[in-house]
């Protein structure tokens, strides 16, 4: 199978060629991202999958801007983000980016609504719309009974998904998520990834999911797998090595 | 973004109570302190306060400050008045007199002798004997009449009432009335009567005019009044104003007073400074990963300071107001279960203006550091 039968017939969402990344200085530097190559395409769930130390986190950090990058090129919906200015790079994180986090990062003195709100406020939308908005989103989640709760509130099921209603409020181009099964037991993890699923994916958007939980996999609709800061193999739904669980890996 | 911020600080009731208590602790000390400062620099003065017919003190030219007394020659009086812009001239008495008590007990007091004829510089308020009559300056026209400062004849003179009588240095005394005057920086009681008793009752000096009050003529300059005087007396002319300027700054500078309330007022600075800066500190590194997580979602490091600005300025309004009231508590207090002539603090507009800035300068030092971190913090946090 060629590359280019692996490419579905969306657009390139991101595009990472030839990424290097370093952590340290003199004897402690050490090498993160390796000549790291990288393409996700709008309308897919692409999982980064690898041993702990594979660079799999930077590699996300350094796609959305979080982390500087050392040589090479980064295109996220054709914008070059590693030669915008710390501002620029916030500021287009704000307009395209979602987030959800392995601990979720919800503010614990903000209601479930609020917490959601946050990308919207961000941007500048005033309260009350950000709110209504937020609330319709944690709806479609399947938490609208419990917009006014705070996180501690919540199970870890229903927090993850006030964080995956924080990501998806302000209909960001890409969605980013850090081991977002990983505190959640496996009948819950495969529940929020279904509704990720459901409610995320869309045409003009892509979806990167770091992760080492393989109870999730068969949401990928494609699988790269990193080893020593690079990918080393990129495989796609229906692919007879297609890692759709553990033993694969 | 403001509501976050808010919600983030008061969410944090420990941490937030702190740091409002710390910025209330530093307003209260900075406010009380100087508060009590003020009134008491207010003393060093008050003789002058409350004379306020004349607008200029002539004094000779070695006076330091109002309780130094370098008599003049009475011949001087007519000098003065002989200068041009002058409309009146009168005598001034200011000396000490040892009061004695029928039971026996000796009291340095304050006298003041008033010129006979206007009885110019008299008390600016004088207590009726009966609680209803008014009482009059003319009083004092009685024969060994005097007037005693109403706090220090109760606290201090056994009691004193009108119609009793004071052995002033050998001489008796008869008390005219009481009268309410603002007190002075030497908590001494103060005796008023005229110019020529006062004169014959503290033995003596062969000059003995202590102060000559002025009134300017209506219109003229009364800086230009003031150095016609000099130049033709060779006596110092004052202004009211100046004259009380002078005086406070004899005391601010031969007194350890200015340092001492100010150690306090600086401890009070850097108490809040510390306590709400190291809990402000605190309260931002608890939240570094929630500001991490902003700052990743698209934050900019402006909007991040101005949250920082918002939560520390909340709390440092609420804490300098909470330490005005606290003061202003304290001042009450302190006058119910005080005496009138102890209360001295004096709470004005510029000390509660002083204080702000204080507060201010804190919670911009308390938030500089926070600010620094979270401008320096990088959003990778979030992933860790």
């Amino acid at each position: 199978m060629t590359v280019e039968d692996q490419k579905p017939q969306h657009p390139i969402a991101v595009r990472c060629t030839n990424v290097d990344k370093y952590y340290g200085k003199g004897e402690t530097r050490i090498q993160a991202l390796h000549g790291c190559d990288l393409e996700a395409y709008a309308g897919e769930i692409l999982m980064l999958v690898g041993p702990s130390g594979c660079g799999k986190t930077t590699l996300l950090s350094v796609i959305v801007g979080i982390l500087d990058i050392d040589g090479g090129e980064i295109e996220v919906f054709g914008y070059n983000i590693n030669r915008m200015s710390g501002n620029q790079k916030a500021k287009f994180r704000g307009a395209n980016v979602g987030f959800a986090f392995q601990q979720f990062n919800l503010l614990p003195t903000l209601t479930a609504a609020e917490n959601a709100a946050i990308p919207l406020l961000i941007a500048g939308r005033p309260r009350k719309a950000a709110l209504k908005a937020a609330s319709d989103t944690l709806a479609s989640m399947g938490i609208g009974d419990r917009v006014n709760a705070f996180p501690k509130a919540l199970s870890g099921g229903q927090q993850q998904r006030v964080a995956f209603s924080r990501a998806l409020v302000h209909s960001p181009r890409l969605i980013v998520c850090d081991e977002p099964t990983s505190a959640l037991d496996s009948k819950t993890g495969e529940t929020v990834m279904a509704q990720l699923r459901a409610v995320a994916v869309k045409t003009d958007r892509a979806v990167i999911v770091v992760t080492h939980d393989n109870r999730i996999f068969h949401h990928a609709d494609r699988i790269a797998q990193m080893e020593d800061g690079h990918v080393v193999k990129v495989t796609k739904r229906g692919d007879a090595d297609h890692p759709r669980d553990a033993h694969v890996l | 973004m403001n509501f976050i911020a808010i919600k983030m600080l008061v969410g944090d009731r420990a941490k937030y109570l702190g740091i409002v208590i710390g910025l209330m602790f530093a307003s209260f000390l900075i406010t009380q302190q100087l508060s009590i400062f003020v009134g008491l620099m207010s003393r060093t003065f008050s003789v002058v306060t409350d004379i306020t017919q004349p607008d200029i003190w002539v004094m000779d030219p070695g006076v330091k400050n109002i309780d130094d007394s370098r008599p003049m020659n009475a011949q001087q009086l007519f000098r003065v008045r002989a200068a041009p812009g002058v409309a009146w001239a009168v005598p001034l008495f200011k000396g000490s007199i040892r009061a004695k008590l029928p039971n026996g007990d000796g009291y340095n007091c304050t006298l003041l002798g008033l010129d006979d004829e206007s009885l110019t510089g008299g008390p600016p308020e004088l207590i009726p004997n009966d609680g209803k009559t008014p009482l009059t300056m003319d009083a004092l026209r009685q024969s060994d009449a005097i007037f005693v400062d109403a706090p220090n004849a109760h606290e201090k003179l056994g009691d004193l009432k009108a119609g009793d009588t004071l052995e002033l240095n050998d001489n008796r005394a008869k008390v005219a009335g009481l009268c309410e005057i603002t007190q002075g920086f030497q908590g001494q009681p103060v005796i008023y009567t005229t110019y020529s008793r006062a004169t014959k009752w503290v033995p003596g000096e062969r000059n003995q005019l202590s102060f000559i009050l002025v009134k300017s003529k209506p219109g003229e300059d009364v800086a230009a009044v003031c150095k016609s005087i000099t130049a033709q007396t060779g006596l110092a002319a004052i202004t009211e104003a100046d004259w009380k300027w002078k005086s406070l700054m004899y005391v601010v500078r031969n007194t350890g007073i200015p340092i001492n309330f100010g150690t306090t007022v600086l401890l009070g600075f850097v108490v809040g400074v510390v306590i709400a800066g190291l809990l402000f500190y605190q309260f931002t590194m608890d939240n570094i990963r929630h500001f991490g997580t902003l700052k990743a979602m698209g934050a900019t490091n402006l909007t991040l300071v101005r949250m920082i600005l918002l939560q520390t300025f909340l709390a440092g309004v609420l804490g300098y107001c909470l330490g005005i009231g606290a003061t202003t508590g304290f001042k009450y207090l302190i006058a119910a279960f005080t005496p009138k002539s102890q209360q001295i603090m004096f709470i004005l507009w510029q000390t509660l203006a002083l204080t702000g800035g204080a507060i201010f300068f804190i919670i911009i030092l308390a938030s500089l550091f926070a600010m620094i971190r979270v401008i320096r913090l990088e959003p990778a946090i979030v992933f860790k």
